[in-house]
């Protein structure tokens, strides 16, 4: 089951989550939203729920499950 | 009824508390302060709000929040303090703010004199702020009427989402007469209110009290503004006339000048000089439909002011499109005398008076 | 703690560009307000300026008065509405520059309301000319040779010109991290109770980075705030009455 919720509609490529992910459980996806931009995919076994990218995206892109 | 001897100013105070008014905010400039002395312990009488603003910016916009959140608002100011609320009066027309505001107009360009004047005219009826307005203006000229306009201008405002302006002067606002009372009015800010925010449940819709050009179709909202607009501009037109229908000479004057152009007119005519007057009540929208009364045969039209430059000349000249010439009789700083009023007509009647271009 | 979902009252994608410090601010706010239960008993006084576009993606009850006249609205919001929370979102533009008077006579009345002063050092809807928040040196597209003290004086501090003041409270505070997007949650809320408890004016100053016009990536950008902007202003509490 996921762990997190990625909207990736929302994304506008700031990657802040990425920057703030201690797991390493967050990549650039290589593909691009309606936005032109490439968006984040999380690996959901890495991930431990800490809730940083929900934290520190201002799009609310995260959600944790 | 009750019958008292008031101030202007304090009348004018009186008559909005009495209309429902249960905010004031303002700042202290002659010759209106007793309009904020009057507020600031008869709201509290009445268990209402009143600020003494650090400032005119600060005094409108407190204005603009009180009335965005339901409460029937006033503030007043004079001369260059109206200047400084241009800006928070634009704001209140573009977000549709009901809010009213008294003018007590002085003498003089920029600080100016102290002493009474009608020199807030063009600022006042033009528009005066940025983008396409005109507020509702309502000139008193008597005690009495600073009561009732102040009275009804809430209703008014709310009427047409619109704000309203009180623009009284200095001589109306110092001097003192007799006067009647009307009842108080309770208005319930919790009602229903277009204009007004209460706060809003997670996830229902919200309300932002601004220009609302930002959450409307702007075309839409365009055309619904000059509707109303043009709607404000045929059906609020005041005025009073008096002898115009047989007139050689009609004088046009507001406020202070009308009680000396009335006494010219009773004067000249009893002294076989068909002189008439028209007086504006509400000064936007300019009561043309007054000047459809004048005889063909009329000599001229003079405007009877308190300023140098004749401001309300211009709201003739485009009322009558030329069809009868137009002069201004501007006293400057002094108030005009009967027989200065009379003499001048009288000159206007017998072409001696060359009609000035528009400045 | 950290919350987990998108704050119910956030009902659209916000407007702000990549990386932007306030689409973070306005989500704690949205956090905080649904938290303490108090959405309905919300009204936001807007500035001008990037912050106020929260108009678009929260829904909540506002009034947009003219650029940095929060202090005078927010005045007549909180006394005519008191059981209402009379708060603003406003840049540093807004309250110490445009509006530095309006905020100074509110704070010195201590009227009981709230700001959140987004810092960011710049003007960002307009540009990013010069603010008074722009450092000593800071270029901007109004200082392109840095900003200089014989020309624009010393940048302006609010705990400086605040710390004397008989005010309820008054914090700086930045979103950096998680853990300083914690701590601003944390103080956002604490401001709020200020208020609740009829304590008087309450000012929390968050410093925010705006990648756009500091010609910088998102996470250079908070990185910029860690290692220069919060040395030059302090993070704390410094006023808590």
């Amino acid at each position: 089951m996921d762990k997190v919720r990625v909207r990736e509609e929302r994304c506008k490529g700031c990657y802040l989550c990425i920057a703030n992910c201690k797991q390493g459980a967050l990549s650039l996806s290589g593909r691009t939203n309606d936005r032109g931009v490439i968006t984040v995919t999380v690996d959901q076994d890495k991930c431990i729920q800490c809730g940083c990218c929900y934290a520190m995206c201002p799009d609310l892109v995260y959600e944790i499950l | 009824m009750e019958k008292r001897i008031m101030k202007g100013n304090e009348a004018l105070a009186e008559g909005a508390i009495r209309g429902g008014c249960r905010f004031y905010a303002g700042y202290p400039i002659t010759p209106q302060s007793e309009i904020l002395e009057w507020m600031s312990w008869r709201q509290k009488e009445v268990g209402g709000t009143f600020v003494q603003g650090e400032s005119e910016i600060a005094s409108v916009n407190m204005t603009f929040a009180a009335r965005a959140l339901g409460v029937r608002s006033l503030t007043s100011t004079s001369g260059p303090g109206f200047s400084l609320y241009q800006e928070g009066i634009a704001y209140w027309v573009s977000a549709g703010v009901p809010a009213v505001c008294a003018c007590v107009q002085r003498f003089g360009i920029g600080d100016g004199f102290i002493s009474a004047g009608q020199d807030n005219y063009w600022q006042a009826v033009k528009g005066g702020g940025n983008g396409d307005y005109h507020l509702i203006v309502l000139a008193p000229n008597s005690v009495q009427e600073n009561v009732d306009m102040a009275y009804e201008s809430f209703a008014l405002a709310e009427k047409w989402s619109h704000p309203v302006l009180i623009l009284s002067d200095g001589t109306i606002g110092q001097m003192m007469e007799p006067c009647v009372l009307p009842k108080m009015v309770e208005y319930d800010i919790d009602q229903e209110q277009p204009w007004a925010v209460k706060g809003v449940e997670a996830g229902q819709k919200n309300k932002v009290i601004t220009d609302i050009t930002y959450f409307e179709d702007i075309d839409e909202w365009n055309d619904g503004y000059l509707k109303k607009m043009r709607e404000i501009s045929e059906t609020e037109q005041r005025w009073e006339s008096l002898c115009v229908s047989d007139a050689d000479v009609v004088l046009v004057a507001y406020g202070i000048s009308s009680r000396v152009a009335e006494g010219a007119v009773q004067k000249a005519r009893s002294n076989g000089f068909k002189l008439g007057l028209i007086r504006p009540i509400t000064l936007w929208p300019y009561p043309r439909k007054a000047f459809d009364e004048i005889p063909e045969t009329c000599r001229g039209i003079v405007t009877v002011e308190v300023n140098m430059m004749g401001q309300m000349r211009d709201d003739v000249i485009i009322t009558v499109k030329g069809k009868y010439p137009t002069y201004a009789l501007a006293t400057r700083q002094r108030i005009a005398k009967v027989d200065q009023v009379i003499d001048f007509a009288k000159a206007v009647y017998e072409g001696k008076i060359k009609e000035e271009e528009v400045y | 703690m950290v919350s987990r979902k998108a704050p119910e009252l956030m009902y659209a994608e916000n407007r702000f560009c990549a990386g932007c410090g306030h689409g973070i601010f306005d989500r704690i706010l949205g956090e905080v307000l649904t938290e303490m239960d108090i959405v309905s008993d919300t009204i936001i006084c807007s500035d001008i300026g990037c912050n106020h576009q929260f108009q678009f993606c929260m829904r909540v009850d506002a009034i947009v008065p003219p650029h940095g006249k929060m202090g005078a609205a927010l005045t007549a919001q909180k006394r005519v509405r008191p059981d209402k929370y009379a708060l603003t979102i406003c840049g540093d533009g807004g309250a110490y520059a445009i509006g530095l008077g309006e905020t100074m006579a509110a704070a010195t009345r201590n009227e009981n309301v709230t700001f959140f002063v987004m810092n960011n050092t710049v003007y960002g809807m307009t540009g990013g000319q010069m603010a008074p928040t722009s450092m000593i040196g800071q270029t901007t597209s109004s200082s392109k040779s840095g900003r200089s003290v014989e020309d624009s004086g010393e940048n302006f501090d609010v705990v400086k010109v605040m710390g004397g003041l008989n005010i309820a409270y008054l914090a700086r505070t930045s979103v950096t991290n998680p853990a300083n997007v914690a701590k601003t949650k944390k103080l956002v809320r604490k401001a709020l109770e200020k208020q609740r408890d009829n304590k008087g004016f309450s000012l929390v100053e968050v410093l925010v980075p705006c990648p756009t016009n500091w010609g910088m990536s998102a996470p250079q950008s908070m990185k910029h705030i860690d290692e220069v902007v919060s040395k030059q202003y302090e993070l704390g509490e410094f006023i808590d009455r």
